[in-house]
């Protein structure tokens, strides 16, 4: 990597990767305290409903059985539609910058006229992208457990626990990232790309959803990231997910991969 | 290209000034042939060559955050080069305050950060795109100090431009192009001799083109009222002779006309021998 093309990725992203960390600290800390207090109150009639228990099902990836207990409720908040809306608008918005954004914002030639190999770049990009994901999962993590602050002890989420789920978080962010970058090195249009990288994550989190209800999706459910993603089962006491880490860290690495090899390949011209 | 010279890149728009400078830029890939540049292929080694490559884009577009001394550390960073003393020392000559963002900048002062970037780390070959682009005269006249400057120390230019009297100016050599095809490779001084010149003729009685013995090289454009309107395309001491014998009032006879001589290769790609 580059540490000049670094620092002008830190010049770019710096703000923007604060604003989302801020937001996903404020948010996992917001629903680290209401959920537990809100579901105590009224979660075993909700789960009485059929409907409810599904759909509480499908977003947490496994089965919660008609009973809300803790484990559920701490489990929540990280696999929360905003929570994942916010982790995954931060990769899109962060990986779709280069090319695609510096295509369509005709700032490409300044990248390319550094005495820089074209996959040198591309590595600063995914460190940057390291990075940033490190920083997101980490604010999570502060604002999980300042949340957690505020309700007993029951509702809390040991600290061994919570460095599993954030480490399933972190790479489920990198996964979505290492997308993003391939697409962005195929496309010279940032909304393209951002267009694209959303369409397969939204699919992505629909096929999974869809899996807990119909056999068909159940089959092919293989395919979404959000398969490789279950913080219930680590809250419930398995041990580190392995196997659904590297599944994400290799989706991540082959895509990011292929992106590198695309942008070093291809033509760039602007306007 | 020769050592400590600067080459005028010329042709009408879509020609592919552009695109030739970004195929030596290694921006893209040359679809047939191949270019080099310091004895390296241009797409191949590429960012070894920008090493010592300075380059302004023709449609210079700077991030919006970017001011021109967060831009001489990014420099910096990526070239392992002190870029701090000579860029302050070239914004100072430009008239641009280091600490403005790019948002904050009008076109003219965008371009100076573009020429500061370019130029910042005293590359041995400056490539660039219409670099007057939004320039006012006096900076335009900075700028070519400074490039004459760089290039008696043995440094190179290589600059594509629409205004023939700053080509004519600064370049020692011009190529032509015309439909992505080399139409003229010339030192500036041949074409300078091969150049019309506008001449004026005010005769002492009325006389009539054809039934006078003219120069082959002169050609009538217009006449009227006892004057010529003609240009020559040929050596001026043949004309000189030939008016000692006529019975000619005045004469005038103008600089070599480069702007005729382009015009021509830019409709047609050839000219008159």
């Amino acid at each position: 990597m580059s540490w000049g093309v670094a620092l002008k990725i830190w010049y770019e992203v710096r703000w923007p990767t604060v604003l989302f960390g801020a937001a996903m600290a404020t948010i996992l800390g917001v629903f680290a305290y209401v959920l537990p207090t809100l579901f105590t109150k009224y979660g075993q009639q909700f789960m009485q409903i059929e409907f409810v228990r599904s759909i509480v099902s499908a977003l947490l990836g496994a089965q919660v059985g008609d009973t809300l207990n803790t484990t559920v409720m701490s489990s929540f908040p990280w696999v929360h539609p905003v929570v994942l809306t916010v982790l995954w608008a931060q990769a899109i918005s962060h990986c779709s910058r280069m090319p695609a954004g510096e295509v369509d914002r005709g700032t490409i030639d300044i990248i390319l006229a550094l005495p820089v190999a074209r996959w040198r770049t591309y590595a600063s990009e995914c460190f940057a992208l390291l990075c940033a994901g490190l920083f997101m999962v980490t604010m999570a993590w502060i604002g999980n457990r300042i949340g957690g602050w505020f309700v007993i002890t029951e509702h809390r989420v040991p600290a061994s626990i919570l460095i599993k789920i954030a480490a399933n978080t972190y790479v489920l962010y990198l996964a979505v990232g290492g997308l993003t970058l391939f697409v962005s090195a195929c496309c010279d249009r940032r909304g393209r790309a951002v267009g694209i990288a959303s369409g397969v994550v939204l699919a992505s989190f629909f096929l999974s959803f869809l899996a807990q209800f119909w056999e068909p999706a159940k089959a092919v459910s293989f395919l979404s990231v959000m398969h490789y993603y279950k913080p219930l089962l680590i809250v419930r006491g398995a041990g580190w997910p392995v196997g659904d880490l590297l599944s994400l860290v290799a989706i991540g690495a082959m895509f990011s991969l292929a992106g590198s090899v695309i942008f070093s390949r291809r033509d760039f011209s602007t306007g | 290209m020769s050592a400590g010279s600067v080459f005028g890149f010329l042709g009408p728009n879509g020609s592919g000034k552009t695109t030739t400078m970004r195929v030596l830029m290694g921006m893209l890939r040359a679809t047939s042939g191949t270019a080099h540049i310091f004895g390296l292929d241009c797409w191949l080694d590429s960012h070894h060559i920008k090493t010592d490559v300075g380059y302004l884009p023709g449609d210079l577009r700077l991030y919006p955050w970017l001011t021109c001394e967060s831009a001489l550390c990014i420099m910096a960073g990526v070239r392992h080069l002190d870029l701090a003393s000579r860029g302050h020392e070239l914004a100072d000559d430009f008239g641009l305050e280091v600490d403005v963002p790019v948002r904050n900048m009008s076109h003219g002062m965008r371009q100076k950060l573009g020429l500061i970037l370019a130029l910042a780390h005293h590359p041995k070959l400056l490539i660039l795109d219409e670099p007057t682009t939004a320039l006012d005269p006096l900076m335009q006249e900075k700028l070519f100090t400074r490039l004459r400057s760089m290039t008696d120390q043995g440094h190179t230019v290589f600059l594509s431009s629409h205004t023939l009297s700053e080509v004519e100016r600064l370049c020692d050599r011009v190529a032509i192009l015309r439909e992505g095809r080399l139409v003229a490779d010339e030192r500036i001084e041949s074409l300078r001799r091969r150049a019309e010149r506008r001449i004026h003729i005010v005769w002492r009685e009325s006389v009539d083109f054809d039934a006078i013995d003219a120069p082959s090289s002169l050609r009538l454009i217009r006449s009227g009222g006892g004057q010529w309107e003609a240009t020559l395309a040929g050596p001026v001491t043949d004309l000189v002779s030939w008016c000692a014998g006529q019975p000619i009032a005045d004469v005038s006879i103008g600089h070599p006309d480069l702007g005729i001589l382009f015009r021509s290769y830019y409709t047609d790609g050839t000219v008159q021998p």
